[in-house]
């Protein structure tokens, strides 16, 4: 019966006049294997070191809290949040389950309750709620990167360094946020260590199929082009000046909202056209399309430097705007190439309804 | 086959699909019970769902939203026979009824401007448009009847911007008489589930509507995905454990029932899974896995569903009293046609040709 129907879409398919790329006998298996060697593991173990780090300076601040403790922590903080914009787009395993996506970084904030709260677990930080196995259990909304921002960069951050009650639960709430974060970090490069220490679940990570586990893993890169384009770009930009939103960039009161998307930009590329990267399984007669991804990753990566510091700010300023619009473009214009071009020249299927909502 | 013949129709499920990835790929099918494409035809824009008529020889193929177009085909070879265009100012949003003699259909629209809801009504005979009605919602979605040829039910999806940073939405459930369009009822959940949108509709035998949903701001709560309108007009959901309901991740695709009209299925595309539950004792009876999966539809047999992945497999599952199996049918080796969104069934002897 299979054989029948694949038969019956080969005729199709030269019916319509528009056959696919041939079925490669692309090495799915070795493919994952590298890939998960030299792209994924890496990224979630550099993840770990900067999250251990932060675990440590927050515990050195807790314990001596000073000007420069506090300088210490904001600086491992963008550590962490640099590491974790080349680790998001592993979604596939681990990152995809149990929320640990969402609990290193709730955001977008879908409606105002990270303020909230965090300002509820301040007035309440009682050492048993922030104990690490009920910490992992509270609200996605306080367990990550933005509460943590929040009380690095927030209005009230300085708080922190005046005694009091009030130091107390910040510090709490701090070392509580970093040590989760730590572990969720450390959690997912054990995973994939695992993943690399058996052969078998290396060639096909987390699902059945070696074909399956690549269509997967290369979702995850979509879906972080998705991201970075309709929320990281388009969503603080808005349809007009009028209507932009500066509030709803990633990161705004750390000043990292650009840079998040440059480094996404650069992991993506990186995941793509790097060593161990998608385009390995390009066939040695497609060199113009992996030329094309690359000219592509430059434009937007062009772009992104072009645009403004900071992107809270283009966004409301004509000029700016034209360059936040200039970068979205190319971003966009690198997911078509990403969603239509590539998928089928390297032998995989995207899954169609997955990545999209609008319409269903 | 003659005039005075007793053979009966053979099943037949219908779908929007991609023949390769991107645009020039767009199209629809129709399928066999044993996953042989009986017809196929190339389509200029990306479908979402194939309604049949009540006698099963017209299909509509209705645009995905925001939608230009209808399409009507003959359903035993997709030949085409009107096309008709969406109003000025306005778009289909992917959904739409035949009435009861096949004589009018009833699509959802929405006005670019700011999504207000109307249902289109059409004459098939012609393809003209004979009335609209307002849905007193926006972003209308899945319509069904509740009342053939009387009344319909709407899930007002209530998404303005789905790339809006704000969760709260304004979905509804309404009931609206199919003859004027009156407002017969207005269901709106609490503020504490304005996040989420009512989209996609079945109709039990015991008259329940299964309405499954998609929630806006899926990570903060994990809110119910599937609920039921009582005939009494109460609102109650399905449960179902923890671990199934995260493995939604707040995104269901389609509604379907089976042939009994007492097992209620949904798909997510986003979390890979269908799961299923017997109505009458409320059970949740469990899932079935398969890679973005999203269309549904009841197949001949009791219990029995086929569902189809945006990746090409087809698999049959069967919800039993207890538990949940699935049969693989069709796993392409280069994973086309990718099935869109729905699936629609034409069971044995719906029609006799």
């Amino acid at each position: 019966m299979i054989r029948g129907l694949v038969s019956r879409i080969a005729l199709l398919a030269s019916w319509l006049g528009v056959m696919a790329a041939p079925a490669q006998a692309a090495d799915f298996a070795g493919f994952n294997a590298a890939y998960a060697r030299d792209v994924v593991a890496p990224a979630f173990k550099a993840l770990a070191g900067e999250t251990k780090k932060l675990a440590e300076a927050a515990d050195d601040f807790g314990a001596q809290p000073s000007q420069d403790g506090f300088a210490a922590l904001r600086v491992a903080y963008d550590a962490v949040s640099d590491a974790w914009m080349q680790a998001q787009f592993f979604r596939l395993g681990p990152l995809g389950a149990q929320q640990r996506s969402e609990r290193f970084e709730y955001w977008p904030e879908k409606r105002p309750i990270i303020d909230k709260q965090l300002a509820g677990l301040l007035a309440n930080a009682k050492p048993d709620s922030l104990d690490l196995e009920k910490f992992a259990q509270a609200s996605v909304a306080v367990q990550g990167l933005p509460a943590l921002e929040r009380l690095l960069y927030g209005d009230t951050a300085r708080q922190v360094l005046s005694a009091g009650p009030e130091q107390k639960a910040r510090i709490a709430v701090i070392k509580a946020i970093a040590h989760n974060l730590d572990r969720l970090a450390q959690q997912l490069a054990a995973e994939w260590e695992k993943v690399l220490s058996d052969p078998k679940t290396a060639a096909s990570p987390f699902t059945q199929d070696p074909n399956e586990a690549a269509a997967q893993l290369y979702a995850g890169l979509m879906t972080g082009l998705q991201i970075v384009s309709d929320q990281k770009i388009a969503g603080p930009r808005g349809p007009t000046i009028d209507k932009a939103k500066p509030k709803s960039a990633e990161q705004w009161r750390a000043g990292r909202s650009l840079k998040n998307i440059k480094l996404n930009l650069q992991g993506l590329r990186e995941a793509t056209v790097g060593k161990s990267g998608f385009a390995t399984l390009l066939g040695a007669d497609q060199a113009a399309l992996k030329t094309e991804i690359s000219t592509a990753f430059d434009a937007a990566l062009a772009a992104a430097d072009a645009a403004p510091e900071p992107l809270d700010a283009a966004v409301t300023d004509a000029e700016g705007r034209k360059k936040v619009g200039a970068l979205l473009v190319a971003v966009n214009h690198l997911r078509d190439l990403m969603k239509q071009k590539v998928p089928p020249a390297i032998g995989i299927s995207l899954g169609f309804n997955e990545l999209d909502g609008d319409g269903s | 086959m003659g005039l005075f013949s007793r053979k009966k129709a053979d099943p037949r499920y219908f779908s929007a699909c991609n023949f390769m990835p991107g645009p020039q790929g767009y199209g629809a099918a129709a399928l066999d019970a044993n996953g042989a494409i009986v017809w196929q035809r190339a389509m200029p824009a990306r479908g979402h769902t194939l309604e049949l008529s009540p006698d099963g020889t017209l299909c509509a193929i209705i645009d995905r939203k925001p939608g230009a177009a209808i399409t009507f085909c003959r359903s035993e070879d997709g030949a085409l026979l009107n096309r008709i265009a969406a109003a000025d100012g306005h778009h289909f949003d992917g959904h739409a009824v035949f009435n009861r003699g096949g004589t009018l259909l009833y699509a959802t629209e929405s006005a670019d401007a700011d999504q207000a809801g109307r249902i289109a009504v059409f004459d098939i005979a012609d393809g003209s448009r004979v009335a609209a009605f307002a849905t007193h919602g926006i972003e209308p979605h899945e319509l069904i009847w509740v009342e053939p040829d009387r009344a319909l039910a709407v899930g007002n999806g209530g998404i303005r911007d789905r790339m809006a940073m704000e969760a709260e939405i304004e979905s509804s459930l309404v009931l609206l008489d199919a003859g004027d369009g009156a407002l017969l009822a207005k269901h709106e959940l609490e503020a504490d589930l304005n996040s989420l949108s009512i989209r996609h509709l079945a109709h039990s035998a015991a008259g329940e509507i299964v309405f499954a949903m998609q929630d806006q701001d899926a990570a903060t709560e994990w809110r119910p995905m599937v609920g039921l309108l009582g005939p009494d007009g109460e609102l109650t959901f399905l449960d179902l454990p923890l671990d199934d309901l995260m493995r939604l991740r707040g995104y269901c695709g389609s509604a379907a029932i089976d042939r009994s009209g007492t097992i209620a299925a949904v798909t997510s595309p986003h979390g890979g899974v269908a799961a299923f539950w017997h109505l009458p004792d409320r059970r949740y009876l469990g899932h079935v896995e398969l890679r973005d999966c999203c269309g549904i539809a009841a197949a001949e047999e009791c219990g029995s569903f086929v569902f189809t992945s945006g990746a090409g497999t087809r698999v049959l599952a069967t919800a039993a009293s207890h538990d949940v199996t699935a049969l693989v049918l069709e796993r392409p080796v280069n994973n086309l046609p990718q099935w869109d969104n729905h699936l629609t069934a034409r069971g044995a002897g719906t029609a006799n040709q």
